[in-house]
């Protein structure tokens, strides 16, 4: 239903992209208050997650093997993920809202893809919270942890992270479709978002055999971080070393399954309202 | 060639049989049975270029979600659309670019921006050059009036003043066609005359294409020669107004205002009426007769009366189309 | 939820329970069940959490049998039972109390027979009153599946009965007064969500206070979280025992006489601030 997009287009569509992120965060920016109060609650919560596994870690020096440095970077490339893909897709956390009160037509009356436009307008700036912190954990990561890094290396990391963000958003763009259906989806997008921000953060391996197939092989939560990092940290897992570099792979398949799901079923849009 | 064309146009809409009884919500889930509604049922018409057509029928007739197929909103069912020659749903973006489209009960305006800046963001989203823009922008934010608000948040603005830029945003960037969904519901008298002075302008200016959607038939009496009227998803009438008139209404309305102490007079006129002539409405100075211009003619019956009272004002007019309208409603169906 | 008035019940009893009492009680039960969707979902979570955290532990203990004295059993244990309080004790007005302020509808509350803290109390007690016979359902599922066991003597028992009213206690009073929040900020949102977020690391329901490091045990004792997790639990599963009993209530009693004078004063200043102001 979309046509193509040529490359002067993309340019033009780019150019409009990021003159809506730039309406946006103004228009945030004129609730002052309630946006440090969201900033300041969004960091808060990851230091508590943190201070969790550091309580744990000044007790017991290792976590299935895995010291505080370690964990620190798998804790701090799979938060950088979500940040990264927070950062274009959190408004994606009220379309059923949205497609229910009929805001989702304004959007088709436009010469741009309804995505692009979901995705742009009201960018909450809050989810800075995210990716700051988790910049800073895998940073202060970085320099204690024991990897070679090579160009390679610097490379998986770099490409951890996208794949980490593409995983993540196929899990909720694809979900996100039932609301043109069911008018809702909300349930499906808080499950995912719960198992991969509570269980994606630790090595997947502590795990029991099933639920760790599950998350592997299934919903390949294990690609977000804790592969690659396994990979960078030359550490044995169920799985041959070189299944880390699958990661970006894993992501930008999921990905563009999740937008085909998303296109198809906006396409049964039956439109609410009148 | 039509600039708008629907052909036999279906929309359906499939939701799952409510089931009744203990664990409904749960068995909804499950069940396999489907209620199919025709929101839009064979509707088919052509709109040439120019036209400023009115779109009647009650509510849950199926005028939103024929715009929405028009707009590439919706997928039909079976039947084709075209505007501009593009088809709307395979070319979403193709055929937004020249169509404006205005939702009376929501905003197409960014919320928390001014004013000023969603005309800009919609600049820049169509594609409008600079100096292009700036001169469209100026002469609708004159011809609007909207030089006081233009800087103020979109959700701070009267309903009035939210409307106008709706209107501005909508034909900002010139395009040949415009949807106006609802657009006077809740304004004021003088926003909606206002607004309809506009259309009409833009209409006579640039020949836009207007399909107005509308509860109010004052809107339609001023702007709509042509008017479309469905219900059930079927069209019941597609033809011009002066025509639903004639056939539905061909009598005359004569108002008459007496004065002096002409108290009595007027009662006895209209206790004597000639044939072909009966009182519609009368109190003490002014009353209304409904004369039917195939048994009597008009300017007959304004002698006759002129000559028993002192008439001080008198004036003929056509009948609403509110009741013709209203009757056609109930009737449901139109002898062509 | 309508708060209609029904006819008074004479308990047989010195006193009479206020009939506005019961209605709040009663619609605070029904509206306990009116929300089924969210309330598998929490369970679904509650769950997942429960499986990562004896996941975590597990692989910490790495096979020893005990670590500080702390078999690996009984780890379990602490925080099921940590689980189980946490779903039955958890608040209900701190949702409901910046809703009704930003409607207007605490004006017509004041204005009822019954005050407004009794009111408020009611609603927290029907939310109790209507997930217990849930709990009642999942005791018996966590026994089964090996992560629950009772009380190893009697004096846990009790003990544990007295220590979970004046936990319940403290929570009521603590989430009371960021309810009460709302009547000077515009949105508790980020508070609510703030407090939410570290109770339960503060409370010791994700680390027992006996595995953290010494400066950050001191600062937590000092804290009323403790005895809404950490204090009842121990008792429970015997880790704490005699005279230590005694000693963990009193603490928790402090804080529930501490938190209910705040908690008044801060009340009257509110009214009054409603009643001059407008709200």
């Amino acid at each position: 239903m979309e046509e193509r997009v040529v490359s002067m287009e993309l340019t033009h569509t780019l150019a409009i992209c990021w003159s809506l992120v730039r309406a946006s965060v103004r228009g945030q920016m004129q609730y002052r208050t309630s946006f440090i109060m969201e900033v300041a609650a969004g960091l808060a919560y990851q230091s508590v997650g943190f201070l969790f596994v550091w309580a744990i870690l000044s007790r017991f020096q290792a976590l299935g093997g895995w010291t505080l440095e370690e964990i620190a970077m798998l804790y701090g490339i799979r938060l950088t993920a979500h940040g990264l893909y927070m950062l274009f897709f959190s408004n994606l956390f009220r379309i059923d809202d949205f497609v229910r009160e009929g805001g989702y037509d304004r959007l088709l009356v436009r010469p741009l893809p309804a995505l692009l436009q979901l995705m742009f307008t009201a960018v909450r700036v809050t989810v800075l919270g995210d990716l700051i912190g988790g910049v800073v954990i895998l940073g202060a990561a970085l320099a204690r942890v024991d990897v070679v890094w090579t160009p390679a290396h610097a490379l998986l990391l770099a490409l951890a992270i996208l794949g980490g963000a593409l995983i993540d958003g196929a899990f909720q763009i694809g979900p996100a479709a039932l609301t043109f259906r069911f008018l809702e989806s909300w349930p499906l997008r808080v499950i995912f978002d719960d198992v991969f921000s509570r269980f994606g953060n630790y090595p997947t391996s502590i795990l029991d055999r099933p639920a760790r197939n599950v998350l592997t092989f299934i919903v390949p939560m294990a690609f977000m971080a804790y592969l690659p990092a396994s990979t960078l940290l030359e550490r044995e897992t169920f799985l041959p070393l070189w299944v880390g570099w699958l990661a970006p792979a894993v992501g930008a398949v999921m990905f563009v399954l999740a937008l085909w799901v998303f296109a198809r079923a906006s396409r049964g849009y039956q439109s609410s309202g009148h | 060639m039509p600039l708008i064309r629907a052909e036999h146009l279906v929309k359906e809409y499939r939701r799952p049989k409510q089931a009744a009884g203990r664990f409904a919500a749960l068995r909804t889930l499950f069940t396999r049975e489907s209620v199919v509604t025709r929101a839009v049922d064979g509707v088919s018409f052509a709109i040439e270029e120019g036209e400023i057509v009115g779109y009647l029928g009650p509510n849950g007739a199926g005028k939103s979600t024929t715009i929405k197929m028009l707009a590439g909103i919706l997928v039909p069912t079976d039947g084709a659309c075209e505007v501009g020659g593009i088809v709307p749903w395979q070319h979403r973006s193709a055929n937004a670019m020249q169509i404006g489209v205005v939702f009376g009960q929501r905003s197409q305006l960014w919320w928390d921006l001014p004013l000023g800046e969603s005309l800009q963001l919609i600049g820049k989203m169509y594609r409008m050059d600079a100096e292009r823009f700036r001169c469209q922008r100026d002469m609708l934010v004159e011809l609007l009036d909207m030089t006081s608000f233009l800087q103020t948040p979109v959700r701070q603005l009267s309903l009035g003043q939210r409307m106008r830029g709706d209107l501005a945003a909508a034909v900002l960037y010139e395009p040949p066609v415009l949807f106006l969904d609802e657009p006077t519901v809740g304004l004021d008298v003088i926003a909606k005359e206002r607004m309809r002075a506009f259309v009409e302008e833009l209409n006579r200016e640039r020949r836009t294409t207007v399909l107005l959607t509308t509860h109010d038939l004052d809107d339609v009496e001023r702007l709509c020669k042509r008017i479309i009227i469905i219900d059930d998803g079927r069209v019941l009438f597609d033809g011009q107004a002066a025509d639903l008139k004639r056939r539905y209404a061909p009598h005359r309305l004569l108002d008459v205002v007496v004065g002096g102490d002409a108290t009595g007079d007027l009662r006895d006129v209209a206790a004597a009426l000639p044939f072909g002539v009966t009182p519609v409405a009368r109190d003490e100075m002014k009353a209304t007769f409904q004369i039917d211009p195939e048994v009597i003619p008009v300017a007959r019956v304004i002698a006759d009366i002129s000559a028993r009272v002192p008439v001080v004002d008198l004036g003929v007019r056509e009948p609403p189309l509110e009741g013709i309208i209203r009757e056609i409603y109930e009737a449901r169906e139109v002898a062509r | 939820m309508s708060l209609s008035l029904p006819r008074a019940r004479p308990l047989p009893t010195t006193w009479r329970v206020h009939p506005g009492f019961v209605a709040c009680v009663m619609a605070s039960i029904r509206r306990t069940y009116a929300y089924r969707a969210r309330f598998l979902l929490w369970l679904t979570r509650t769950m997942a959490q429960l499986y990562l955290l004896r996941m975590i532990w597990m692989s910490v203990y790495d096979g020893r049998d005990a670590v500080d004295g702390i078999p690996a059993g009984m780890l379990i244990v602490y925080l099921t039972v940590a689980m189980l309080q946490e779903f039955l004790i958890q608040p209900v007005i701190v949702f409901e109390i910046d809703q009704r302020i930003m409607r207007g509808t605490v004006a017509t509350d004041i204005v009822r027979p019954i005050g407004f803290m009794w009111q408020m109390l009611g609603l927290e007690l029907g939310g109790l009153l209507g997930r217990a016979p849930v709990l009642l359902l999942a005791v018996p599922v966590a026994m089964v599946v090996g992560s629950l066991t009772l009380p190893p003597t009697q004096e846990a028992t009790i003990g544990y009965a007295a220590s979970l009213v004046l936990a319940y206690g403290i929570s009521v009073l603590v989430w009371m007064l960021v309810g009460l929040c709302s009547f000077w900020m515009t949105s508790i949102h980020g508070l609510r969500f703030l407090l939410f977020t570290v109770e339960g690391f503060l409370a010791g329901a994700l680390v027992p206070l006996w595995f953290l490091p010494d400066t950050l045990r001191t600062v937590l004792a000092l804290l009323p979280f403790q005895g809404m997790v950490f204090l009842p639990i121990s008792i429970y599963i015997g880790q704490t025992t005699g005279g230590d009993i005694l000693g963990a209530l009193a603490v928790q009693l402090f804080w529930v006489v501490a938190l209910s004078v705040v908690a008044v004063l801060v009340w009257r200043r509110a009214r009054w601030k409603l009643v001059v102001q407008g709200g």
